[in-house]
């Protein structure tokens, strides 16, 4: 008998952790000079995805499942949801 | 004292750090007694004080987490606003104990006894242990914390009671010493889930179905591990406490009996009283009392129903689709093939806080020694038994 995880129940630390971002068809692209970094994106990603840099936000493209609700919601219309093509 | 008071009594002597609870007929007095035990100083635990059974129990449920021994109670309609933290605990594999004072469900409208808020949870994941009186009741609270956080099983655990027919009758009850329960039920930790701020971990990820599987294989596993466990614990507890339950079932005058009855929960008290008529009368008859529908014991119902020729079933509650009671339903499954040859009967009754009285059963022992055809199910009350 093979199990794949020593965890009794679904709480721990290092527990699997389903990447949503093998969902995403289409990715958030910020354009930095746009971004105004008022954090509105942060606090609306519902996966938690998005990461602050030095001068602007990004999505963590691990976990984003390219909802768009970043792009939505951005003031500065700084972000652009772009199609991927698997190759 | 009553059957609520019992319940509380033995949750404060296994000095629990958390309580909610939501108050619901018949279960009310119980929360009463445990807000008295805090405000007079003999039970040193934080008392929540929710909105709705819903978030009591998802309250308990981060408390437990935290590392705290809860308790809670419900009944009925409180049950079921419960139904969603319900399975979450069980399948979080988060020990606690809860007390049901079992009430009718509604429609319609009703405040009285009945199982059917319980059993229609028997596949909710818990150990459900069904009492027959207010002792048991206060001894199940304190073997309950010890079945539920035993490393081997890790399962929540429902102490359920008749209400009003055990939750507000009042009869004599010993309550042991904080040393002797001290003694017996160690403090509780819990090494497994523990949340500790200076160690994030993740509770309920999005889990993938192989491993979703794994879990509820792990689940299945100990639910069965805690037929052994229930029974180690009651030795344990006789040994202490000089008084003890059989564990899973109890077999009361079944040595050389050709009829049996089976009961769960309060009737079980009447039953015997009536099998000790008809054993005056020289009727064969012995009675087999179900303490854990979940799980349930299904080898010791074999191994018990073995030699007897016709089985009758006392259901305070219904199974919907089958046309019968649960605990008859359960015990059907149980047998099986070994049901062949044997008369199997069902009799429904004692819903809505109507009573199954001493009459009644003698008269389903007396339809037992009769060798007529008859229905597999008689509803009392709306049946001639």
């Amino acid at each position: 008998m093979a199990l794949k995880t020593p965890f009794e129940a679904p709480v721990g630390k290092d527990l699997y952790v389903v990447k949503t971002g093998e969902w995403r068809f289409q990715k958030p692209v910020v354009k930095k000079e746009k971004c105004t970094r008022c954090g509105i994106c942060f606090i609306f990603c519902p996966t938690n995805s998005i990461r602050e840099r030095e001068d602007f936000y990004e999505a963590d493209l691990e976990t984003c499942k390219g909802c768009g609700i970043c792009a939505n919601e951005c003031h500065a219309v700084a972000i652009t949801m772009e199609v991927e093509r698997k190759e | 004292m009553d059957g609520n008071m019992a319940a509380a009594y033995g949750a404060m002597l296994c000095r629990p750090t958390v309580l909610s609870a939501y108050p619901i007929t018949p279960q009310t007095p119980l929360v009463e007694y445990l807000a008295n035990f805090i405000a007079d100083g003999l039970l040193d635990a934080e008392m929540i004080e929710a909105e709705s059974e819903h978030t009591v129990l998802s309250a308990l449920q981060g408390a437990c987490l935290a590392g705290g021994r809860v308790f809670t109670g419900t009944s009925s309609q409180g049950l079921a606003l419960m139904y969603e933290p319900y399975i979450r605990t069980s399948t979080l594999r988060l020990p606690m104990v809860m007390a049901i004072a079992n009430r009718e469900v509604i429609s319609p409208q009703s405040v009285w006894g009945g199982q059917q808020d319980a059993v229609t949870l028997r596949d909710g994941g818990w150990i459900q242990v069904y009492c027959e009186n207010n002792q048991e009741i206060l001894d199940s609270v304190i073997m309950g914390y010890k079945i539920a956080e035993d490393p081997e099983i890790l399962l929540p655990l429902n102490v359920c009671y008749d209400g009003f027919y055990l939750s507000h009758m009042s009869e004599g009850v010993d309550v042991p010493s904080q040393k002797l329960v001290d003694r017996f039920l160690p403090p509780f930790k819990i090494d497994h889930i523990k949340l500790d701020p200076e160690e994030p971990m993740a509770v309920d990820p999005l889990t993938p179905g192989d491993l979703l599987t794994e879990y509820r294989f792990k689940h299945v596993m100990a639910m069965e591990r805690a037929k052994k466990v229930i029974e180690r614990v009651d030795h344990e507890f006789r040994a202490r406490f000089k008084r003890g339950y059989g564990g899973l079932i109890e077999a009361y005058r079944t040595e050389d009996a050709d009829l049996l009855l089976v009961t769960m929960g309060s009737p079980s008290g009447t039953a015997r009283v009536a099998v000790d008529l008809a054993r005056d009368q020289g009727i064969p008859v012995g009675l087999l009392k179900i303490r854990t529908l979940r799980p349930f014991p299904v080898e010791k119902v074999v191994e018990a129903v073995d030699s007897k020729r016709v089985i009758a079933v006392i259901d305070r509650n219904v199974c919907f689709g089958w046309g019968t009671g649960v605990v008859f339903m359960e015990v059907r499954s149980a047998l099986g093939a070994n049901a062949d040859g044997k008369r199997l009967l069902n009799f429904v009754g004692g819903l809505g806080g109507s009573d199954i009285t001493v009459d009644h059963i003698l008269g389903i022992i007396r339809k037992m020694g009769r060798d007529v055809e008859m229905r597999q199910v008689t509803w009392l009350g709306i049946h001639d038994v």
